[in-house]
């Protein structure tokens, strides 16, 4: 059995597609790997730093098709020629073959998030969104140049996170002060903002409700909140976790796939079953519905976070399950095509 | 060349006999009992989708077959006649459209039917990156023989027809001939009872024909019972003593190899005639 799973391991993840994978992974770490010309403020060194990652995951996202592709050749008729004299179990081939391909996922997950990892230093401190606050939605301009509300009393430690837009009024720009109000403590940043604009600040500590205050100084363009404006951020442990959540999506997600690829391949070419299994993926990330339950389904929210400079949030629980009924599933119709002539009955 | 068993000729696989494992003696089950054909095949038929239309071609119509224990049978007939899979069939290899096939009594879908199977390929399925040790041990593992007897029955096979040096060296660079002689290796490596053997000799120097008929020899040494299919008379001549013809699908004609084949062995007269008849 284990040796089965060796030789699975060994086909769906050949030695040829490992070292162009650590070859297009060391590139894209190099490529990102330049000082900026302006010393960038912590916000920006953090988005940097997520950028330098999203560059190396890139290569393993445009890669998926490729080793889907490897890990459907398992399973097509020329591993029955030679296994299905045997007398071992259908349902062991199967699931020996599956492990296989899981664990090429597996291993290229880890070896993007090596390269990601070691292409990008650690920030001094790292943070994920907590929540979504309330915000009202205005335009601030010179009749009303300033808006208050309060949220609820953050943890210590914690932080808020301010997004303005500026729309072009008396000029491209404006000076945008954010103030946070604890009782008789007030902790304020004050910023000039062009385009999209964040504002940062600790939340002051201090019984009842925190009053919010976002005053336009000055004349200037129009300052103006959008929906989830406000956001409400805790410590996160490290930002190497960016790598460990990432990899996790992206190993389930392959994993699971390749196994379902696999599976398809007894019955279709491996490229139209990689290519459907894909597209089952897409369809099913895109149905409300279905989409908690689809590993990489949240990929362009961890995308954004990590552009924002925050650790995404843990794979969801519904994800795991999504991902081990689709292996089951997978392995499952294998076993069924690989089944020997009177099993059917 | 005589390929009749020699007194003196032991066969390799017989010290892998000696030593199965216990989950492998399991699986082959009690070897004594002489009542049951090594192997019966009733209403055997095998029917393909093919072209774009996905028109069904019927491969194989209703096979009628059996083979004694011990029993040495050639199974002869033009390209597409169906003897590959006919033989894909019997290996469990391909699903059949309708009709059973058991091996010394036991269903084909059952382990300890499986497990008394060699089979002989007509291509090469094998994994080209792995060495012939490799996939050895991995197939014996398959068949439940413990480690020591499997790899000692690997080192053997490989010595006797002649692939010690590469033992190592990946099955993908391996010429025809020498994958021909791992195919022999890899089908008697669990000391099968029944052997299925598709076109045995094509791709197999002088020198492997020779190990090809000392192999068979100790096979029929130690009781086992042959299914082998050839274009070549020589082959069977000497080898079978009896052949059958399969034409079109069916089997047409059954009987005495010697009969069948002459002396001279010609197999397009005999394809000629038969068809004429049918």
């Amino acid at each position: 059995m284990a040796r089965l799973v060796a030789l699975a391991l060994r086909r769906a993840l050949p030695p040829w597609f490992l070292v162009g994978l650590v070859a297009l992974l060391a590139l894209a770490a190099r490529a990102s790997a330049g000082a900026p010309l302006v010393a960038p403020a912590e916000p920006e060194a953090a988005a940097l730093r997520a950028l330098a990652r999203q560059n190396v995951w890139s290569v393993l996202l445009a890669l998926a098709p490729l080793q889907l592709y490897l890990a459907a050749r398992l399973g097509v008729g020329g591993a029955r020629a030679w296994l299905a004299p045997t007398p071992a179990r259908a349902a062991t081939l199967s699931f020996a073959l599956a492990a296989g391909a899981g664990l090429a996922a597996l291993a290229t997950a880890l070896v993007a998030a090596l390269a990601g990892e070691l292409a990008t230093d650690a920030g001094p401190r790292a943070w994920r969104r907590a929540a979504l606050l309330d915000c009202p939605r205005t335009v601030l301009m010179d009749e009303a140049a300033s808006v208050r509300w309060s949220v609820p009393a953050p943890a210590p430690g914690e932080r808020l996170r301010l997004w303005v837009t500026v729309a072009l009024g008396a000029g491209p720009t404006a000076t945008a002060r954010f103030t946070a109000h604890a009782g008789e403590r007030a902790v304020a940043v004050e910023t000039r903002a062009a385009g999209r604009t964040l504002l940062e600040l600790d939340a002051p500590s201090g019984g009842g409700a925190l009053e919010l205050e976002l005053e336009r100084v000055g004349a200037g363009a129009l300052l103006v909140l959008g929906p989830e404006a406000l956001e409400l951020l805790a410590p996160a442990p490290s930002e190497r976790l960016d790598g460990l959540w990432l990899g996790a999506r992206v190993a389930l997600a392959l994993g699971a796939g390749g196994v379902l690829a696999l599976a398809l391949a007894s019955v279709l070419r491996p490229s139209l079953a990689a290519a459907l299994v894909l597209a089952l993926g897409l369809a099913a990330g895109s149905l409300p519905f279905a989409r908690a339950w689809v590993p990489c389904a949240d990929l362009p929210q961890v995308w954004a976070a990590l552009e924002h400079g925050l650790v995404p949030e843990p794979v969801p629980l519904r994800a795991f399950a999504g991902a081990l009924l689709v292996a089951a599933l997978g392995v499952c119709l294998h076993a069924r095509a690989f089944r020997r002539p009177e099993d059917a009955r | 060349m005589d390929r009749r068993p020699s007194a003196g000729n032991t066969a390799l696989p017989d010290g892998a006999r000696i030593g199965y494992g216990s989950r492998a003696a399991a699986l082959r089950g009690p070897l004594s009992s002489p009542s049951p054909p090594a192997l019966e095949v009733r209403a055997l038929t095998k029917r393909y989708r093919a072209g774009w239309l996905g028109r069904k071609r019927t491969a194989l119509a209703g096979v009628e077959l059996a083979l004694a224990p011990r029993e040495w049978v050639g199974l002869v007939g033009p390209n597409g006649s169906g003897k590959s899979t006919l033989l894909r069939l019997l290996a469990g290899i391909e699903r059949p459209s309708a009709g059973t096939v058991r091996v010394f009594g036991a269903e084909l879908a059952r382990r300890e039917a499986r497990a008394r199977i060699g089979y002989l390929p007509d291509g090469f399925p094998f994994p080209p990156e792995l060495g012939a040790r490799a996939v050895l041990d991995l197939l014996g593992s398959l068949h439940g023989l413990a480690r020591d007897v499997r790899r000692r029955a690997a080192a053997e096979l490989l010595e006797r027809v002649g692939l010690a040096a590469e033992a190592r060296t990946p099955l993908g660079r391996f010429s025809l001939g020498m994958k021909r002689r791992f195919g022999l290796c890899q089908a008697l490596l669990h000391a099968p009872d029944l052997l299925l053997f598709d076109e045995p000799t094509i791709g197999l120097d002088a020198e492997g024909h020779v190990v090809l008929a000392e192999l068979l020899d100790a096979a029929r040494a130690r009781g086992a019972t042959l299914l082998v299919a050839s274009h070549v008379a020589h082959d069977l001549q000497g080898r079978c003593a009896r052949t059958l013809v399969l034409l079109g699908g069916r089997l047409v004609a059954s009987g005495p190899t010697e009969e069948f084949l002459g002396e001279s062995g010609r197999l397009l007269a005999l394809y000629r005639e038969l068809a004429a008849r049918s």
